[in-house]
C-alpha cells in the first residue's frame, strides 16, 4: 500500500510540475497583480495510515497483542495542524506548531473461550504533537518550481482509552487509558497549487488572505515510548501522510 | 303593441290598471309581509336560540404521559378505560337540554340511539371512558384492533324525539387500537453483562407507521432504561385475537385497576353503553400480579405470557417469560428505552452473566400501538477480553497518564491553586476520564512537586505552564461552560477578523 502510493505521488508532481512551469511564465507575464500578502502560519488536514506499534513494548517479550486483537491492517488516522512561521529568511520558513488527531481501532471482542461475542473494544488514540517545521520555499519563489520540501521534528504525547463494553477497560484495578511522550521526525514534499490557477489563488489571498495552498505528502517516523521506558505503551509508526495545506 | 295597448286604457281613465308586472311585485310585498311578521313573532318567542351556539372540544384525559390531548384513542386507552371530559360552551337560553349522542348523523333523528341527556347550561364538561367510546366505534365487545373515527355529538332539544335540534355540535376523535406488524429474524449474541440483539422488519410494513422498537428481556434486569417517549407506563399490546382468546390483551392487572377507576367517577352517565372490562380476567395465562418484580422471581417458569411453552426457541434452553406472537405488557418485559425506527441492532446492558436471558423485539406506531411479540433469541452474557485484558495479560506495562503537575504556587491557599481545585471538583470529577486523571494526579503530583519545589526557575516554569489552566478553570466557574464557549468563540472570530482586516490593511497600504 505504501510502494502504491509512493507512485502515485511520484507520478502526482511529474503531471504537477510540468503545470506549475507552464503557469509560472503566465505568472511572470501578470504585472497588474495586488502584492502577495504577509505570510505568518500555515494549517494543514492530513490522514494517512496508521498501525501504532503496541507490539514492539519489550515487556511484552514477544508477544502480539495487537496484532492478535485488531490484525496487521493499517487504519486511517486523521490529524489538523497548525503552524506559526516565526521566521522568515530567502530559503524558507521555519515554525513552531500545534497538532491534534484522532485514530481508532476496534474488533469484536471474545469470551475466555474464544467464541466471538456482540461486544467490541476499541483502542483509540489522540495524538498530540508540537513540531518545529523548516519549509524551504525557494524553488516555488526563484525558478518557479511549485515544489517545497520540508522537514519536521518535535515532541509528542499520544493520549489513549481503551473501551470494552462501551467503557473504559480495567485490568486488575488498573484503567485502561494513559499517556505515552514520544517524539517524531519526518520530512516531505508540497506542492504548491497556485500554479494551476493563479487569478483564483490571487483572488483567494486578496480576499480570504491565503497566500499559498499546496498538497503535501509526508513520511515521517514516530517513537511513542516515553523515549525508550519499559512501562509504557508504544504507540510510535512509520508511515506515509498525504493532505492539504494553505500557507495565511 | 301590447303595452301601447295597455297605456292607453290608463290614460282614458276607464279604469285603472297596473301593469303585470308591478301587479306581481305588489303581490309579493303582500305575501312577505305575512312572513315577515311570522318571523318576528318567533325572534319574540325564542330570541337567544336565533344566536345560540354550542362549543365542543376535549377538556381532559386519562392517557399515557408521553402522548397528547388531541392524539387518536389506543390500545393503551382502550385497556386502562381511561377517562375523556369534553368540554361544550353553549351561548343559548332555550328550553332544551343537551343530548350527547355517539355515532353517525345524529342530527337525524332515524340516526339516534338511546342518549343520556344533561341539563342546559352555558358550558359544561361530560365524561365518556375509553371503553365506551371504543365500543360505540366497534359494536366489539372488548379492546380489539381497530382503525376508526368516531363522532361525538351534543345536541340542544327540548326532547330526545325533536326531529330537528335547536342547536347542534359536533366533534370527530380518531381511533387507532392496531398495531403494527411484528418484527423478525431476531438474533442474540452474547456480550459481558449485556447482549446483542439484531432484528429485521417485514419489508411490505408500512414504515411510515413505525415510531421504534423495544426490546423485550426475560428474566428482567434489575435496572430499566427509562424512556425518554414513556416514562410511567407503557402497556401496549395489540394484534388479532385468532387465538381464540388466550392471548389476552386485557390480561394487563393496571387495565383492570383502570377500568375500575373510570367507572367510579363515571357515576352514572354510563348510559346504556356496557363496561365490558369483566370478560378480562379469565385470560390471564401467568402471574402478572406486579410486573417486573414478579418477572425477576419466574426466572425458571415453564410458561410465557400467553400460557404456552416456548421451550428451544431458537436455541433457547429455559422458558418463560414470553414467546413469539404473544401480546405483552410493555412494561413488564421491556428492557430497553424506545429505540428509533431505523434501529436494526442494540446491545442490552444491565445483565447478568451466567443467566440465560430469552431477548424479543415489539414494534410501536405512531400511536403508541405495540405489535406481538417477534421470534426469540436467547444469549447468556459472560465477561469478554478487551485489548486491555490481552495487552496487560501478555504483560504490558502501560497505564496512567503522565502529565505536569505541581505545587508550584507554594501554597495550598494560593488563589490559583484554589481555582483549580474548584474547577476540579465541579468540572473535571464529571468529565469521562476526570476521575481517573485526579487519580493519577494524586499518584505522581506529589513527586513532582518535590522536584519542582527546590528549583525557583522550574517553580516559575510550572506558573507559567499552568497559566492556560487557570485562566480556563476561571473562565469556567465565573461563565460556566456555555458562556465560556461563547467567549472563546467569539474571541476566536474577533482575532480572526483583526488578522484578517490587519492582512488586508497591509496589502493595500503596503507594511
Amino acid at each position: 500500500m505504501k510502494k502504491h502510493a509512493f507512485s502515485a505521488m511520484v507520478v502526482l508532481i511529474a503531471v504537477l510540475l510540468l503545470e506549475g512551469r507552464a503557469a509560472a511564465v503566465t505568472i511572470s507575464e501578470v504585472e497588474t497583480v495586488p502584492p502577495e500578502s504577509e505570510q505568518v502560519g500555515a494549517f494543514e488536514a492530513r490522514f494517512g495510515v496508521y498501525t501504532p506499534h503496541v507490539d514492539d513494548e519489550p515487556a511484552l517479550k514477544g508477544a502480539t497483542p495487537y496484532k492478535d486483537t485488531f490484525g496487521n491492517d493499517s487504519l486511517f488516522i486523521f490529524e489538523f495542524e497548525v503552524d506559526w512561521q516565526f521566521w522568515r529568511w530567502p530559503g524558507g520558513t521555519l515554525g513552531v506548531g500545534g497538532s491534534i488527531g484522532y485514530f481508532q481501532a476496534y474488533a469484536k471482542a471474545q469470551s475466555e473461550s474464544g467464541q466471538e461475542s456482540g461486544d467490541y473494544t476499541v483502542l483509540n488514540v489522540i495524538p498530540l504533537r508540537m513540531p518545529l517545521v523548516l519549509r524551504i520555499d525557494w524553488f516555488a519563489r526563484n525558478p518557479g518550481i511549485p515544489i517545497v520540501p520540508y522537514g519536521k521534528i518535535g515532541l509528542d504525547y499520544y493520549v489513549w482509552w481503551i473501551l470494552d463494553a462501551g467503557s473504559v477497560a480495567s485490568w486488575n484495578g488498573k484503567d485502561g487509558e494513559g499517556g505515552t511522550f514520544g517524539w517524531h521526525g519526518g520530512g516531505g514534499i508540497m506542492i504548491l497549487l497556485d500554479p494551476l490557477d493563479t487569478y483564483a489563488a490571487r483572488t483567494f489571498d486578496n480576499e480570504v488572505g491565503v497566500n499559498n495552498s499546496y498538497l503535501f505528502f509526508e513520511y515521517y517516523y514516530a517513537d511513542i515510548s516515553n523515549f525508550g521506558a519499559s512501562d509504557a505503551m508504544y504507540l510510535g509508526d512509520d508511515t506515509w501522510v498525504a493532505g492539504l495545506a494553505i500557507e495565511f | 303593441m301590447h303595452r301601447v295597448k295597455q297605456a292607453v286604457d290608463t290614460m282614458d281613465g276607464s279604469k285603472i290598471r297596473h301593469s303585470p308586472n308591478l301587479d306581481r311585485y305588489l303581490q309579493t310585498i303582500s305575501g312577505m309581509k305575512y312572513f315577515l311578521i311570522a318571523l318576528l313573532l318567533f325572534s319574540l318567542a325564542f330570541p337567544r336560540n336565533a344566536q345560540s351556539q354550542i362549543k365542543l372540544d376535549i377538556h381532559e384525559r386519562e392517557r399515557d404521559t408521553n402522548r397528547e390531548i388531541g392524539d387518536a384513542l389506543n390500545y393503551s386507552d382502550c385497556v386502562h378505560d381511561y377517562s375523556w371530559e369534553f368540554i361544550y360552551t353553549y351561548s343559548g337560553t332555550g328550553a332544551g337540554y343537551m343530548y350527547w349522542y355517539l355515532g353517525e348523523n345524529c342530527d337525524d333523528l332515524n340516526s339516534r340511539k338511546d342518549p343520556p341527556q344533561h341539563p342546559s347550561t352555558q358550558g359544561g364538561t361530560y365524561k365518556w371512558t375509553s371503553k365506551q367510546l371504543f365500543f360505540a366505534a366497534s359494536g366489539l365487545a372488548d379492546c380489539a384492533p381497530l382503525e376508526d373515527t368516531l363522532t361525538i355529538w351534543l345536541l340542544v332539544m327540548s326532547s330526545p324525539s325533536d326531529e330537528t335540534p335547536m342547536s347542534s355540535s359536533f366533534l370527530q376523535i380518531s381511533i387507532d387500537t392496531k398495531g403494527p406488524d411484528p418484527a423478525s429474524g431476531v438474533t442474540a449474541k452474547f456480550a459481558q453483562k449485556g447482549a446483542m440483539i439484531d432484528w429485521s422488519v417485514n419489508e411490505n410494513s408500512n414504515v411510515e407507521d413505525n415510531a421504534g422498537f423495544y426490546i423485550l428481556c426475560w428474566p428482567r434486569p434489575k435496572s430499566i432504561p427509562p424512556d425518554t417517549l414513556e416514562p410511567s407506563s407503557s402497556d401496549a399490546g395489540t394484534g388479532t385475537s385468532g387465538d381464540g382468546g388466550t392471548k389476552s390483551r386485557s390480561l394487563n392487572p393496571r387495565a383492570f385497576q383502570g377500568r375500575a377507576d373510570a367507572g367510579s367517577k363515571d357515576g352514572g352517565l354510563d348510559g346504556s353503553i356496557a363496561d365490558a372490562g369483566g370478560d378480562a380476567g379469565g385470560d390471564a395465562g401467568y402471574d402478572a400480579g406486579d410486573g417486573s418484580a414478579d418477572a425477576d422471581a419466574d426466572t425458571d417458569a415453564d410458561t410465557d405470557a400467553d400460557g404456552d411453552s416456548d421451550l428451544g426457541s431458537n436455541g433457547c434452553g429455559a422458558a418463560g417469560g414470553f414467546g413469539e406472537g404473544d401480546t405483552i405488557i410493555l412494561e413488564d418485559y421491556r428492557c430497553t428505552g424506545r429505540l428509533g425506527s431505523s434501529t436494526r441492532s442494540h446491545t442490552v446492558r444491565g445483565l447478568e452473566n451466567g443467566v440465560e436471558y430469552r431477548f424479543g423485539v415489539v414494534v410501536v406506531d405512531k400511536n403508541d400501538n405495540a405489535s406481538d411479540v417477534s421470534d426469540v433469541a436467547c444469549a447468556t452474557p459472560e465477561d469478554v477480553l478487551s485489548f486491555f485484558d490481552i495487552y496487560r495479560e501478555a504483560g504490558g506495562k502501560g497505564s496512567g497518564f503522565c502529565f505536569i503537575a505541581t505545587a508550584a504556587y507554594g501554597s495550598y491557599d494560593h488563589p490559583h491553586v484554589k481555582l483549580l481545585r474548584e474547577f476540579r471538583d465541579r468540572y473535571l470529577q464529571k468529565m469521562p476520564g476526570g476521575p481517573s486523571l485526579i487519580r493519577a494526579y494524586y499518584e505522581v503530583g506529589p513527586m513532582l512537586a518535590r522536584g519542582v519545589a527546590g528549583h525557583e526557575g522550574l517553580r516559575l516554569a510550572a506558573r507559567i505552564l499552568l497559566l492556560p489552566l487557570v485562566g480556563l478553570a476561571a473562565l469556567l466557574l465565573v461563565l460556566g461552560p456555555l458562556g465560556s464557549l461563547l467567549l472563546l468563540a467569539g474571541g476566536g472570530a474577533a482575532g480572526a477578523y483583526a488578522f484578517y482586516a490587519a492582512k488586508r490593511r497591509r496589502m493595500r497600504f503596503g507594511p
